[in-house]
């Protein structure tokens, strides 16, 4: 019997993983034992455990770790992710509060879902192997599930829950399938091995299909179109604050995860594929303005929104270079911002059951709730990618890398696209100062404590990434992949 | 023997896929999918995985497989099902294509370079090197299956449960 032999293990680099997983565990009990009174507070709980996990995996900027016998790396790249994913989580479970009074789903269970999807998102923006990176996506995945269908009585939850199930594991398939298939051809999961082993690999169909099937599968969890269908219903059922969450944090996973396997995994296909990314790129982001356009219900267009959202992002995908992957980490984190407050403030109008979500139901906001009005009127500016927002700051650096790689008329499609999106955004905000009330009878906006200081958060946060962005690019930057 | 033996359960195993997806009822497509799993588990006995033949045998065959049984019978879902998607003939064209556009390079392999591998050490794939393996190069994906399962367990329960306090 040879000895057993355990490969070097650095267990503070997992820190903020094992934060998140041990107040899940945590939650998980607590609601055990708690009553209907203390079960009030589960959010804040949840809330520390990720800045908690935030604080630790700030810490851990500028090291550069390899561990778990290469399965896992800590660099700036996953650090830089892993702090959207905490802010991400954080600000949910802050808007949670009292959306899950409201609705009866105040459980610890609810909140421990939220980690674990977000100990998954870790694990996806840290893995180096592909078992590790397919194991983050479940385990975000399934906790996503869970999520989409928490309000249990209400029936459009219900059916969020089973369709994004059914085509969520659907496209899980494709990435398995993909992954064997690049095992196949190299012989290893290893990405920084299946590089090295690509370059001889040319021609080979093996590989090619992995290769593409991998993305299918990633365009999947990132909403892609033509692999978007799923967005809009899912969106649209899920809880608000779930919403928020899988639009913000989950999305920046997939991205993280997308960008990894193809910086280290496929850079000898990057002639060839930049094509695929590029189209999947201009459709996507097309095809969610346009239908946006048309949408008549806010958070079904926030749905479509978010698709377009994931179309500028590929942007930084398609120009593969060191700049495109920092550009859109940029962007992400002020898309978690943008959309969380977004989506706080749309909890606010929309009040107990999520009943007035139209247009309509926003008219005369302005006069009715002049601060909700003004701080959603700045996420939708900053959302419309309008100076000084951070909105603005995010799209120009990333469509300036673009610009870099001779990338014209992507970047000319990004603009073009922005501006469509003015319309529907700033038509939200004729509705709330421009529009007279019709005289239906609203429930009064009535703005909770948590979440007033969830928008007066993003709001700041909008704010200043827009008019000081300098250190924080500086700080994108330095979580760049090399192409 | 070896290439009999291949042949037999491979061409087996192919003709048994086609079948669960031929049937039309749905009952007839599960058990077809159960023997696929059977032949499966065969195939990887010959190439000394022992304990994924035995995983397979026990969780795909056994478990899930029983589970697809239940829900067919529980349902009580008959032939109907899938009568509406048997009437578009031009999505069964597509999907016959795209499948022979991924099957053929693949076993051609198109003229693209391939890798030669080392052939595998003695006893890989047997329970206690799979063991030794999932327990020091594997650890993490490990550990992350119980917060996997665990987060599983859960949303199962909260989402089933018929009345929460």
């Amino acid at each position: 019997m040879t000895p057993i032999k355990i490969p070097s293990i650095a267990l503070d680099a997992i820190g903020p993983e094992m934060v998140l997983t041990a107040t899940a565990m945590v939650l998980l009990m607590i609601e055990v034992f708690a009553d209907k009174k203390g079960r009030d507070h589960l959010g804040y709980i949840a809330l520390g455990g990720s800045v908690l996990a935030g604080a630790l995996a700030y810490k851990l900027s500028g090291v550069s770790v390899t561990t778990f016998g290469g399965l896992y790396v800590v660099d700036n790249f996953s650090t830089f992710f892993k702090i959207i994913f905490m802010i991400s989580a954080g600000l949910t479970a802050l808007i949670s509060v009292k959306y899950a009074q409201d609705e009866g789903i105040n459980h610890g269970e609810y909140y421990a879902m939220i980690l674990f999807a977000t100990v998954g998102m870790c694990v996806m923006a840290s893995a180096r192997d592909l078992i590790t990176i397919f194991m983050g996506v479940e385990v975000m995945s399934i906790a996503l599930y869970v999520l989409a269908g928490m309000t249990r009585t209400r029936e459009v939850s219900n059916e969020a829950s089973l369709k994004y199930f059914i085509l969520g594991a659907f496209s899980s398939g494709f990435l398995l399938y993909g992954m064997a298939l690049v095992y196949g051809a190299t012989g290893t999961t290893q990405l920084q091995a299946i590089g090295k082993a690509a370059g001889l690999l040319t021609g080979n169909p093996m590989f090619i299909a992995g290769a593409v099937m991998m993305t299918i599968g990633f365009a999947f969890k990132v909403a892609a179109v033509p692999f978007h269908m799923w967005t809009p219903d899912v969106y649209q059922g899920s809880p608000a604050p779930v919403t928020a969450f899988m639009s913000t944090g989950p999305k920046a996973a997939a991205f993280a995860a997308f960008l990894r396997v193809f910086a280290e995994a496929f850079p000898a296909m990057k002639e060839d594929w930049w094509v695929i990314i590029w189209s999947l790129a201009v459709l996507t982001m097309t095809m969610g303005n346009v239908v946006a356009l048309v949408q008549n219900d806010v958070k079904r267009m926030l749905a479509y929104s978010s698709i377009a959202h994931a179309g500028y992002i590929l942007v930084g995908l398609a120009v593969a270079s060191p700049a495109g992957s920092s550009g859109a980490a940029f962007y992400l984190l002020v898309y978690a911002f943008m959309n969380i407050g977004a989506f706080a403030l749309l909890i606010v109008a929309a009040g107990k059951g999520e009943r007035t979500t139209t247009y309509q139901d926003f008219s005369g906001m302005g006069r009715r709730s002049p601060l909700t009005a003004l701080a959603l009127t700045i996420m939708v500016f900053s959302l419309a990618g309008i100076p000084p927002t951070a909105g603005f700051a995010g799209k120009f650096y990333l469509f300036m890398s673009a610009l870099e790689k001779g990338f014209v008329w992507l970047a000319v499609i990004a603009v073009i696209n922005s501006v469509v999106s003015v319309f529907y955004y700033l038509k939200l905000v004729v509705y709330m100062y421009m529009r007279d009330e019709d005289g239906e009878a609203r429930p009064e906006i009535s703005v909770a404590a948590p979440l007033a200081v969830a928008a007066v958060v993003t709001v700041c946060a909008v704010m200043w990434l827009g008019v000081m962005p300098a250190k924080y690019i500086d700080f994108a930057k330095s979580a760049f992949l090399p192409f | 023997m070896e290439i009999l033996m291949f042949n037999l359960l491979g061409g087996l195993s192919v003709a048994l896929a086609l079948g669960a997806i031929i049937s039309k009822r749905p009952v007839n497509s599960a058990i077809n999918l159960i023997g696929t799993m059977f032949c499966l588990a065969g195939l990887f006995a010959m190439q000394d995985a022992h304990l994924i033949a035995a995983l397979q045998v026990l969780v795909y065959a056994g478990a899930i497989m029983a589970l697809f049984l239940f829900v067919i019978m529980l349902l009580n879902v008959r032939e109907k099902v899938g009568a509406e998607s048997r009437r578009q003939p031009y999505w069964q064209l597509l999907a016959v294509v795209s499948a022979g556009a991924l099957f053929v390079p693949l076993v051609t392999l198109g003229g693209g370079k391939i890798l030669k591998f080392k052939e595998a050490a003695s006893g890989f794939g047997t329970t206690a090197a799979v063991g030794r393996l999932l327990y020091t190069d594997y650890i993490l994906p490990f550990e992350i299956a119980s917060v996997l399962l665990l987060a599983a367990l859960v949303g199962a329960v909260i989402l089933t449960k018929t009345k929460i306090r």
